[in-house]
């Protein structure tokens, strides 16, 4: 889990796990509300690859 | 490429306070505390996805990006951080498939992935193992009674999970990058098939179905126009059938893609009209062939005067445009008596012939007297 956004530490799932525990708790008792946002970098370049498709048989 | 030239880019997207996980190389998670409402979270997931929205220059050359991101909030979802996690990572699977790119976690989203878990994999595997089949369904000419036409239809049978619906396949294909691939397959396949066929004298239209994510990949026009001279098939044989949906999303962009995909010499057909919101400047303007009215208009025409009205209005204005009409779903001889009165063109469905294999087809076409050379 890395630090303010900007940061680059690797982040493991566990220490997520344990922040999202005590920042879930948080908004809970506060009524607050937290976001959590999955984001996944598909990378184009590997699509290209698959582009040739099966050869003509 | 690394992630700390992914997170560079993040960085102004986000508040100090939000905080950042690596989950894998192609996966990072955002944590957004003390944030006011949950559209607060859209925007900052928009915000994401221009920010990655421009190639990233790197050591190793220059990455293309296509992020979605998957969205969940508490208190509006579970509050358990591994069920959250769960969440937030069907959200983006969904996101995936989406034209925006991102997707708010929503509780019955559970039920597909739950289902297909595992699927994305073995879809990939599949293309390249050429496990995919296609079914012909053959189209009558009303005026005349014979076959002269056949839509082609995908069919992946999975070995453990059975028959997978087209739709599920397709949004397999869409979210996770594979959706060119699956296009070129479906267009090789239908070629080589049109191409054994025309051997052997037997020259129906085929028709193939485009998804709205296909239709956004520039590359398309030039895919096809690959596909028609690998096999040597006259481009007027193809006929490429897109949705209302995939056009009014960006009409310029629609038409740009719309004329290029003529410019190869293909057949347009609108698939399920009636169903969307088109406009009739659209019919106008973009380059169409045909107007595929749908199953359900077909279902109630006999029994429903708003669906007669309906079907009889797609069929003139096809006429109007000088396109062509084709009605799907047939499965009544009284329904295809009203469609030939009505001045229809074409028509499919169980009545005429369920989609059957490419040997099964080419005998049934052979026995009913299809167009031949």
């Amino acid at each position: 889990m890395s630090g303010a956004a900007g940061d680059h530490g690797d982040g493991g799932r566990d220490d997520l796990l344990r922040y999202l525990d005590r920042e879930c708790a948080i908004a809970l008792a506060t009524q607050g509300r937290l976001a959590v946002l999955l984001i996944e970098l598909r990378r184009v370049d590997r699509l290209q690859a698959l582009l040739k498709g099966p050869p003509p048989t | 490429m690394t992630l700390s030239l992914v997170l560079e880019r993040l960085r102004p997207a986000l508040r100090p306070e939000d905080r950042v996980a690596a989950i894998s190389d192609e996966q990072i998670c955002l944590v957004l505390p003390r944030i006011a409402h949950p559209t607060q979270a859209v925007l900052a997931a928009v915000k994401c996805l221009r920010a990655l929205d421009r190639p990233i220059a790197h050591e190793g050359g220059t990455a293309v990006l296509r992020p979605c991101v998957g969205i969940a909030t508490v208190p509006e979802h579970p509050a358990d951080p591994a069920q959250l996690l769960m969440a937030v990572d069907v959200a983006r699977r969904i996101a995936g498939s989406r034209e925006e790119g991102y997707h708010v976690y929503q509780s019955e989203d559970n039920v597909e992935a739950e289902v297909y878990h595992g699927l994305d994999i073995d879809l990939e595997r599949a293309i390249r193992a050429n496990e995919l089949t296609v079914h012909y369904q053959p189209q009558i000419e009303l005026s005349s009674g014979r076959p002269v036409a056949a839509e082609a239809l995908l069919r992946w049978r999975h070995p453990t999970a059975g028959p997978i619906p087209p739709s599920t396949m397709v949004g397999i294909a869409e979210r996770t990058g594979l959706i060119a691939s699956l296009t070129f397959w479906v267009l090789n396949t239908v070629l080589r098939n049109a191409a054994q066929l025309r051997k052997e004298g037997i020259i129906p239209n085929l028709s193939v179905n485009l998804s709205t994510r296909a239709l956004v990949d520039a590359e398309l026009p030039d895919l096809v126009d690959q596909a028609l001279r690998t096999w040597s098939v006259p481009p007027g044989q193809i006929t490429l059938e897109i949705t209302e949906s995939s056009m009014i999303g960006d009409a310029e962009r629609s038409m740009a893609m719309l004329t290029r995909l003529k410019g190869t010499g293909v057949g347009l057909s609108i698939d399920d009209f009636g169903t969307g919101y088109s406009s009739l400047a659209y019919l106008k303007r973009f380059p169409l062939d045909e107007l595929k009215i749908d199953r359900l208009f077909v279902a109630g025409l006999l029994t429903d005067r708003g669906d007669h009205q309906i079907v009889r209005s797609v069929i003139d204005l096809s006429h109007n445009f000088e396109l062509r009409a084709v009605a799907e779903g047939v499965e009544e001889p009284a329904t295809l008596e009203e469609l030939k009165r009505m001045g229809c063109d074409l028509a499919q469905g169980f009545l005429m012939a369920r989609p059957m294999g490419e040997r099964e087809f080419r005998a049934w076409w052979l026995d009913k007297g299809g167009t031949h050379a």
